[in-house]
């Protein structure tokens, strides 16, 4: 009877540990593949995984645990080129300038790099091309862009592609839409605005504001008030509206 | 007799509910970091709460970390 116990215990003593093993194994694994997803070498994370082996080294896990939540991650790169300090004068705070690059991954979660000076995105596995659009859409060379502020992917992806001010922008059909938005926001960086067959206010009413979705409160917030000579342009016409004098443009 | 058993019910409910409590204090320790890594990673912050469940918790919330692609994007170190 008591080598019955005692083969038990070690049983369950055996079985014990191999769980822990597992689980230990399991951990440092998966430890292993998060760091190096946020751009941390890989034996990073396995090894605070190996520390809680020791004593003490459940509390140094812990605290390296908070240390990776919130230290700043190689996958986020380096700052945004063309940052606050070196913009040029006489642009506002909040200025494409200052604004972060968007996320370096699409809806599909496929990953895309700034290729060029100009803002031309090359994904992997596909045309180098894209086109920006607010719409729920997914063809592939489409790149949608979920963000709170009308016309801040746009100078944001200026702002990735380190252009500067001033900007001549110009709008097609529904980038006209997004054009005008994105000149009312950013209007001491815009020199000029040209909109081709793009959409008249009371045809974005009915067109564009459901493109919009919860966009749209912001749009006409920024749009609120602006009814320039030539941002109203609509059908085969080219229109045209300088903020500031011609000879500032050059 | 009566008596005895009230007092190991009071007294294994007074445990019962002190495991809780510093269960959840320690959960913590991990939801707040997991909840800031989530969030950085593209995952809603929500998830962290896995550490909640006894044992198997911090595994799952690991795991969504580990076997997931992140919305906001990967290290280079991933990529083959």
């Amino acid at each position: 009877m008591m080598g019955f116990d005692l083969a038990a215990l070690l049983g369950l003593f055996g079985l014990t540990s191999a769980f822990a093993l597992v689980g230990l194994v399991l951990a440092g694994w998966m430890c292993w593949r998060i760091a190096a997803k946020a751009g941390l070498p890989g034996w990073t994370g396995a090894g605070t995984i190996l520390l809680t082996v020791t004593g003490i080294g459940s509390l140094v896990s812990l605290i390296l645990l908070w240390v990776f939540a919130f230290m700043r991650w190689p996958r986020d790169g380096e700052p945004v080129r063309g940052a606050a300090a070196s913009a040029p004068a006489g642009t506002t705070p909040g200025a494409p300038a200052a604004l972060p690059p968007p996320p370096k991954a699409l809806a599909d979660r496929r990953g895309w790099t700034l290729v060029g000076a100009g803002v031309t995105l090359a994904f992997d596995d596909s045309r180098p091309f894209y086109r920006l659009t607010g719409e729920a859409t997914g063809a592939a060379d489409e790149l949608v862009v979920a963000d709170p502020s009308v016309g801040r992917p746009h100078a944001r992806l200026l702002t990735a592609a380190g252009e500067q001010p001033p900007f001549i922008v110009v709008g097609h059909s529904l980038g006209g839409s997004y054009g005008r938005a994105f000149a009312a926001t950013y209007r001491p960086e815009v020199a000029g605005l040209v909109l081709v067959d793009a959409f008249k206010p009371d045809l974005e009413e009915t067109w564009i504001h459901p493109l919009l979705g919860p966009l749209r409160g912001e749009y006409e917030a920024r749009l609120d008030g602006d009814e320039a000579p030539g941002l109203n342009n609509v059908g085969d016409k080219i229109g045209a509206h300088f903020c500031r004098p011609a000879a500032q443009i050059a | 007799m009566i008596t005895v058993i009230g007092w190991l019910i009071g007294l294994g409910t007074f445990v019962l509910l002190a495991i809780l409590i510093v269960h959840v204090l320690l959960s913590l320790l991990l939801i707040v970091p997991s909840w800031r890594i989530l969030e950085r990673a593209g995952f809603s912050g929500l998830l962290s709460l896995f550490h909640l469940v006894p044992v198997v918790g911090p595994f799952v919330v690991m795991a969504i970390l580990a076997f997931s692609d992140w919305p906001n994007g990967e290290g280079k170190r991933v990529r083959p």
